[in-house]
């Protein structure tokens, strides 16, 4: 299966010398359709900069980043936010739900932005809700919804049209255990649709969801998790049982 | 996933579905958080409320042809010749034209005056002439012995109702009060049969009515054939350019709120830099995210227009009684041009829009991950803007420099008003530069002052916008104090004090010589018509005038009065006032010190240059200090001492030794009498003084009427303190809220409320004091280059009014500041919840 995110020595560096900071150092990563990996490490290590470059929020400073075939560096920044629209959805630890727009809305917000009919998008993000068993939210503006509700929306709008990856930056990060373990299963569950999702936790429970593990330190991936033989998690079956 | 359009065809940038996403977003928005933005719309409302009540009040108070034309289209004025070719004309232009209104018109002697009055014989109820009469009490005359009075001429007369009144010779019960609507200055007696002596009439018509020629033009040519008959068609009316001046002006006004707009929509922006972070990482382009500010700032537009328009023709409907007197004529309240109100809306609405646009374009270029984090977009370097502020200063002077020209009184339009736009826009590039000046200058201040002057150099962008609008304020007040200044000086504060009065002998510049006994006998009248005034001074002044008389037009003998006069070019010289006698008495009043009188001098006066001394020409009824002409042969020198004197004109402030009079072949004319009483005169008291001058033959001249231009310096300087605090208040506020976080960080580490006081009055006071340096010198940019062609009203600089506003200002802003601050945040742990 060929790899959806593709992720080749990139390296991010912030400031300028003497004071600069290098927050990732040459790293390779590929990531399939269907398969979720986990990036671990200790805070610092450069996995938040990993997801941001990955989701196109910000630019690496060399390497390259291939999504779905198509390589960063040679988009537009409009071509970019039409990836964003179209093939990326990102979840973020602390939701960044619109505030003045209802869960619907906001879950409908990346489809309209792309042009999509009101009517149509509505649809849709009612479906995406649906998925996550969140319809009855769709009404309902952030501010009157729950941690973990709010993070369903969120998932809802990441997942809504015809998204490929799936980047998660600690989504469970304000949840309990108890949401926690339910968003990771959304999680899985987009993935078993094909999409490939990215998640970076420090909680190795959560991460034992993922099909793989990166642990990355000081900006370098120093180890990971082989690669599953098949679709299901090498982890799912032994170490994690579920209800 | 369902959709109209396959995602391949979509536009980029989500075509009309994004953009109605966008404004669903940001009205909501708006609903959510109008409270924040309540002061930018608190200004913005009563700005355009100015604007479209300005541009009401200027479009009804520009006055019409009517107070000239009536209703007619077409006035000739006849030169009387005599009876036969009068009527002849007049019978002639009603050939023409059919029905005419004929106008008689005779000037009569005020008695005790020097003024006249303006007898009319004028049909009320006349087809065209109807609408420049208008019955305000009584009735019309309509017999010989009456006659209907505007209000002024009554009270020249001191008449009411039933009253006589002498008109030239002629006495005549008052039966009505009169006025001309379409010009309440228009001061006459209207009676309904021709007066003695008509000086001028006219006759007003219309081409379309009755016309026997075909075409008007062709009228023309007849008309001017009547004999001596001077015609004149109907202008367009002024009121629509005069609004729309109004307007443009206006929409410099609006410039200065924009920049405060800008502030507001700067803070903002900043509040929602995170949640335009999270609409870009779900994928909105940068257009997208500026549309979010450009619809806000829209929406805060329309807001402002519509109550602004509602309030401002609420308050046009309350005030338009007001506004006669000074319009000078009567206003129709409900006309009111609705092109303009829709313009002045429509101007509303661009000004927030474009206000916003640029917090909107910075906002939109914060790079996604920064957003997110909430971190405000790094200040840029002032350098560049700084330099770009001096290229729109240098724009600016040029433009008003080659656009204004305050000798010849002309301004070109569009030059005079791209070189305020110019100043202003340089006043707003220069202020981050100010800004990062001042706070570095603080880097050795205390904690809450450092920590307020680097919070205004950290967000430049909203500080910089408040600062021009303050400065802009505040250079607009120093302009017109400037102005008015100078304008004072240069009108020598009048002719008279308003307790000074001047009694004459004979007429105002052509002084009769009398007799020796003559003088005696007028002092009497002088001192009967002093009784009733409580005079502290009545001193005799004697002028030089020739030796030999002259004859004037009318028959009188003068002799020509000697004076002062300036050469204009080879062939011309303008006079500067008559010389007086040196006596010592009247030296004394001058204020003249003996220790000033240089020996030998012949001439003493305040006056500077070549001047010579003239006495050979009369012009009889002219002003001598503003004629200019042919050059005087000059046939001896004089030695001029320099002297201080009144400024006031019609005070003696030249004066000429009897030693030079004899040298010069001149002699001692008594003129008149000059009383000064010790308290200022009163309407009655001249009115008495004017009887009793008229029956002894004498004239007496009073203070002319005077614009307050002290009044104005002083409006001026505490309108703009005023509306400099006002835009403190609203974008120190701004400023505050924003640092909400800071202060409850400053708080939690054991900040007083005397550290909070003093972070707002050093914003405040900083702000203010930057805003007067940068709006005294724009002031004087703009207003040197204005006057470039005469800088003498500069000379004199308001130097009292200039301090209060450099020392006072600052002083009040920080105390207000200081005053209004202080108190502990509700809640010192918790922030705002996205």
């Amino acid at each position: 299966m060929s790899s959806l995110l593709e992720m080749r020595q990139v390296s991010k560096v912030y400031g300028e010398e003497p004071f600069e900071v290098h927050a990732l150092r040459a790293v390779d990563l590929s990531v399939r359709a269907g398969e979720l990996v986990a990036i671990m490490g200790p805070s610092g290590s450069g996995q938040s900069t990993l997801l941001t470059i990955a989701g196109s929020l910000e630019e690496s400073s060399s390497g390259e980043v291939v999504v779905d075939g198509s390589v960063f560096s040679s988009m537009s920044r409009n071509d970019r936010a039409r990836m964003r629209r179209r093939t990326i959805g990102y979840v973020f630890q602390d939701f960044n739900l619109l505030a003045g727009l209802n869960a619907v809305e906001n879950v409908a917000l990346p489809l309209e932005l792309d042009g999509v009919g009101i009517k149509s998008a509505h649809a849709a993000g009612l479906e995406a809700l649906g998925k996550l068993d969140a319809a009855e939210l769709a009404d309902r503006f952030p501010d009157e919804l729950s941690g973990g509700e709010r993070q369903r929306v969120a998932i809802a709008r990441a997942i809504v049209g015809d998204r490929r990856l799936l980047l998660a930056d600690e989504p469970t990060g304000a949840l309990d255990s108890i949401n926690g373990e339910a968003v990771m299963r959304l999680l899985r569950a987009a993935c078993k649709n094909g999409v490939a999702g990215v998640v970076v936790t420090h909680d190795a429970q959560l991460a034992s969801w993922a099909d793989r593990v990166v642990f990355l330190r000081d900006g370098h991936v120093v180890d990971q998790t082989a690669p599953p033989p098949g679709p299901e998690s090498l982890l799912e079956p032994s170490r994690s049982p579920r209800p | 996933m369902a959709s109209e359009r396959p995602p391949g065809e979509r536009s980029a940038n989500g075509g009309v579905p994004a953009r109605r996403a966008i404004a669903r977003w940001a009205w909501r928005l708006f609903r959510r958080e109008w409270r924040q933005q309540v002061l930018v719309l608190a200004l913005l409302t009563f700005a355009i409320a100015a604007v479209i009540f300005g541009a009401t009040a200027a479009y009804n108070m520009i006055p019409s042809n009517n107070a000239d034309f009536g209703t007619a289209d077409v006035r000739v004025q006849l030169t009387v010749s005599d009876p036969a070719t009068l009527r002849h004309d007049i019978a002639t232009l009603t050939k023409m034209f059919g029905t005419v209104d004929v106008i008689e018109r005779a000037n009569v002697p005020l008695p005790g005056s020097v003024d006249t009055v303006e007898v009319r014989d004028q049909n009320p109820h006349g087809r065209y002439g109807a609408a420049m009469v208008a019955l305000r009490a009584g009735r019309y005359p309509d017999r010989s012995g009456e006659v209907a009075v505007t209000d002024h001429v009554a009270d020249l007369f001191r008449a009411s109702l039933g009253h006589a009144v002498d008109l030239g010779g002629v006495r005549r019960t008052v039966v009505g009060i009169v006025e001309n609507p379409a010009d309440l200055n228009d001061e006459f007696a209207l009676v309904s049969t021709p007066p003695a002596r008509i000086s001028t009439v006219t006759v007003l018509a219309h081409t379309s009515a009755g016309t026997r020629h075909g075409d008007a033009g062709r009228q023309c040519d007849i008309c001017r054939s009547v004999g001596g008959g001077r015609f004149e068609y109907r202008g367009a009316t002024e009121r629509t350019a005069g609004a729309a001046l109004v307007l443009g002006m206006s929409t410099v006004a609006l410039l200065l709120v924009g920049l405060v707009a800008t502030a507001g929509f700067v803070a903002v922006a900043q509040r929602r830099t995170r949640q335009l972070g999270m609409l870009a990482a779900i994928g909105a382009t940068a257009r997208h995210l500026r549309l979010v500010m450009l619809i806000n700032g829209a929406v805060v537009g329309v807001v402002s227009a519509a109550i602004g328009a509602g309030v401002a023709l609420v308050a046009w409907l309350g005030s338009a009684a007001w506004l006669e007197t000074p319009a000078g004529h009567r206003i129709e309240r409900f006309d009111v041009p609705w092109w303009l109100i829709a313009a002045g809306m429509l101007l509303a609405v661009a000004t927030a829009t474009a206000a916003a646009w640029w917090p909107a374009r910075t906002t939109a270029r914060v790079p996604i991950t920064d957003a997110l984090s909430a971190r405000p977009p790094i200040a840029k370097s002032t350098r560049r803007p700084a330099a770009v502020a001096a290229l729109f200063a240098l724009v600016g002077f040029v433009c008003l420099a080659t656009g204004v020209d305050t000798k010849q009184d002309h301004a070109n339009l569009p030059l005079l008003l791209a070189g305020v736009v110019a100043i202003v826009l340089a006043v707003l590039l220069i202020g981050p530069l100010a800004i990062r000046t001042l706070a570095a200058a603080g880097s050795r201040l205390p904690i809450a002052a450092r920590l307020a002057l680097r919070d205004l150099s950290r967000y430049r962008a909203r500080s910089a916008s408040a600062l021009a609008a303050i400065g802009v304020g505040l250079g607009i007040a120093v302009a017109i104090i400037v102005i008015a200044t100078g304008a004072e000086h240069a009108a020598a504060e009048g002719n008279l004090s308003n307790r000074q009065l001047v009694v004459r002998a004979g007429a105002r510049f052509a002084p009769t010589p009398p007799a020796a006994a003559d003088v005696a006998a007028r002092r009497n009248d002088v001192d009967r018509i002093t009784r009733a005034l409580d005079p502290k001074t009545v001193l005799r002044l004697d002028v030089a005038a020739s030796s030999a008389t002259e004859q004037l037009d009318d028959g009188t003998v003068v002799r020509p009065p000697a004076e002062l006069v300036r050469p204009i070019d080879a062939h011309t010289v303008r006079g500067q006032g008559p010389l007086y006698v040196a006596t010592p008495e009247l030296l004394a009043y001058a204020g003249v010190k003996s220790s000033e009188i240089v020996p030998n001098a012949d001439v003493l006066t305040a006056q500077r240059g070549t001047l010579y001394v003239g006495a050979g020409k009369v012009f009889a009824g002219t002003a001598p200090g503003k004629s200019a002409r042919p050059a005087p042969r000059v046939t001896a020198s004089i030695r001029v001492a320099h002297i201080e004197t009144s400024g006031y004109s019609s005070v003696p402030r030249s004066f000429i030794t009897r030693e030079a009079m004899r040298r010069l072949g001149l002699t001692q004319v008594t003129m008149g009498w000059l009383v000064e009483t010790t308290k200022p005169l009163t309407n009655a008291q001249l009115a008495a003084a004017r009887d009793v001058a008229a029956h002894a033959g004498l004239t007496i001249e009073a203070r002319d009427t005077q614009r307050g231009l002290g009044t104005t310096r002083t409006v001026a300087t505490l309108a703009g303190m005023l509306l400099a605090l006002a835009i403190l208040a609203m974008t120190v506020g701004l400023i505050r809220s924003e640092s909400g976080r800071d202060l409850r960080t400053l708080t939690a580490t054991g900040a007083t409320s005397n550290t909070r006081r003093m972070i707002t009055a050093v914003t405040a006071g900083a702000l203010a004091l930057l805003g007067v340096l940068l709006g005294a010198l724009a002031a004087y940019l703009a207003l040197v280059a204005g006057y470039l062609s005469d800088l003498d009203p500069l000379k004199h600089v308001p130097l009292s009014h200039l301090t209060v506003m450099l020392i006072g200002l600052p002083l009040l802003a920080a105390a207000a500041g200081w005053v209004v601050s202080g108190r502990e945040p509700s809640a010192v742990a918790r922030t705002a919840l996205d």
